[in-house]
């Protein structure tokens, strides 16, 4: 079938966007729940007229971006502020940045974080279980039962602290 | 604009992150941050935290009852803000009757309907108390749970415009991965029916000047 002419296409936007979450998530997972919260939010109407498809998405790094129209760009960015949870799992979407192109949107946004580091190391002082780290962050398993069950309510599997934070109470004066 | 969210919790109070994660997480985001952590819980002694100079420090009241309210309000000196939970009709109507509280929490939690009628939203505009529309009761819920939630956002949207009380809008996050970034809560708002001006002023203006009220020192 022959191409539209350009004055005829529809303007598209790239967005690229990372996942945030303590279990891995796969490109079927996010597609599927992009797609489900859009039709949730804005109606099989609405929704059809997004011009909505993931193109790519990472599992290793969690980041990804997606093509819509250009007009409907602001909807795409409330249907992933809406996203809370993906098969059980508690994940945050967040708006790396748009383009109009893919290669200025790679250039840009896309690869810019710190890498994850597993490791695995207890830390006695403050009865946890240090479980990876990316950049100053820790993500740690409590041993705490109360903090063990808030995390069982709220869909999460690690506590998040900064290095700074294992200082404990010396690091207090300084801040 | 910028988000203000003056209603998180870190692990000081009912969240998993420790308060610097929680703010590390919100710079990334473009997001000034208030931490809910007035009520501190039992937790392990190393996760303490620290108390942060560059953040504002409120405490969320949940009472039972008129006398418990009046104790607990009496005893929240020295917090940049208070909170005070809502959903039973008498501490709505006690919440907005008093100018010691900033702001009234989730007055729909537990109830069929918006928990603002046109007697809360005089004393709200009266006493300088403004209503929050928490983003947890959308993100967390689906089918019919999330269409009277947004049901009574646009209520509370439409008393305040006729009685003009100040709308103000929370992430109540727990953790990192429930705090939202200005530019997805702004979009979200003008989905809900959020005019412009409105959504800066539920998003920036109205907890600037809760902030200002207790002469808050810190960065915002």
């Amino acid at each position: 079938m022959k191409r539209l002419p350009p004055t005829l296409r529809e303007k598209k936007r790239y967005v690229a966007f990372k996942v945030g979450s303590d279990e891995p998530i796969i490109k079927e997972e996010i597609t599927r729940a992009i797609w489900i919260q859009a039709l949730s939010l804005l109606g099989e109407i609405q929704a059809s007229s997004l011009g909505l498809r993931v193109l790519y998405y990472s599992k290793g790094t969690q980041e990804g971006f997606l093509v819509c129209r250009n007009e409907d760009l602001w909807k795409i960015e409330a249907v992933l502020a809406l996203m809370g949870e993906i098969n059980e799992k508690k994940v945050h979407v967040c708006v790396k940045g748009v383009s109009g192109t893919i290669k200025a949107l790679k250039r840009k946004f896309l690869n810019k974080g710190p890498p994850i580091i597993e490791e695995k190391k207890d830390d006695n002082l403050m009865n946890l279980e240090i479980i990876r780290s990316y950049g100053d962050c820790l993500d740690a398993l409590p041993n705490d039962k109360e903090l063990l069950s808030r995390l069982k309510d709220l869909k999460m599997r690690y506590i998040g602290l900064m290095k700074s934070d294992l200082g404990g109470k010396e690091d207090a004066t300084s801040t | 604009m910028k988000f203000i969210d003056l209603h998180t919790h870190s692990i000081l109070s009912c969240g998993v992150d420790t308060q610097k994660r929680m703010l590390f997480h919100a710079k990334r985001l473009g997001v000034e941050l208030g931490l809910c952590d007035g009520h501190f819980r039992e937790i392990p002694e190393g996760l303490r935290g620290v108390e942060l100079k560059e953040c504002p420090l409120g405490i969320e009241i949940d009472a039972s009852n008129k006398n418990e309210l009046k104790n607990r309000l009496a005893k929240s000196n020295g917090f940049d803000y208070v909170i005070v939970h809502g959903g039973d009709e008498r501490i709505n109507r006690l919440a907005v009757s008093d100018r010691r509280v900033d702001v009234l929490a989730h007055p729909e939690r537990g109830r069929k309907d918006s928990g603002v009628d046109p007697f809360i939203a005089r004393q709200a505009k009266k006493n300088d108390v403004s209503i929050e529309t928490n983003l947890r009761n959308l993100i967390f819920t689906r089918g019919h749970l999330r269409v009277n939630a947004l049901k009574n956002v646009k209520r509370h949207l439409m008393l305040s415009r006729k009685y003009g009380f100040d709308i103000i809008v929370t992430s109540g996050a727990r953790s990192r991965l429930e705090l939202r970034s200005s530019d997805g809560v702004s979009q979200l708002l003008k989905l809900l029916g959020f005019d412009e001006s409105e959504a800066g002023a539920a998003m920036t203006t109205v907890p600037k000047a809760i902030l200002e009220k207790k002469n808050f020192g810190g960065v915002i």
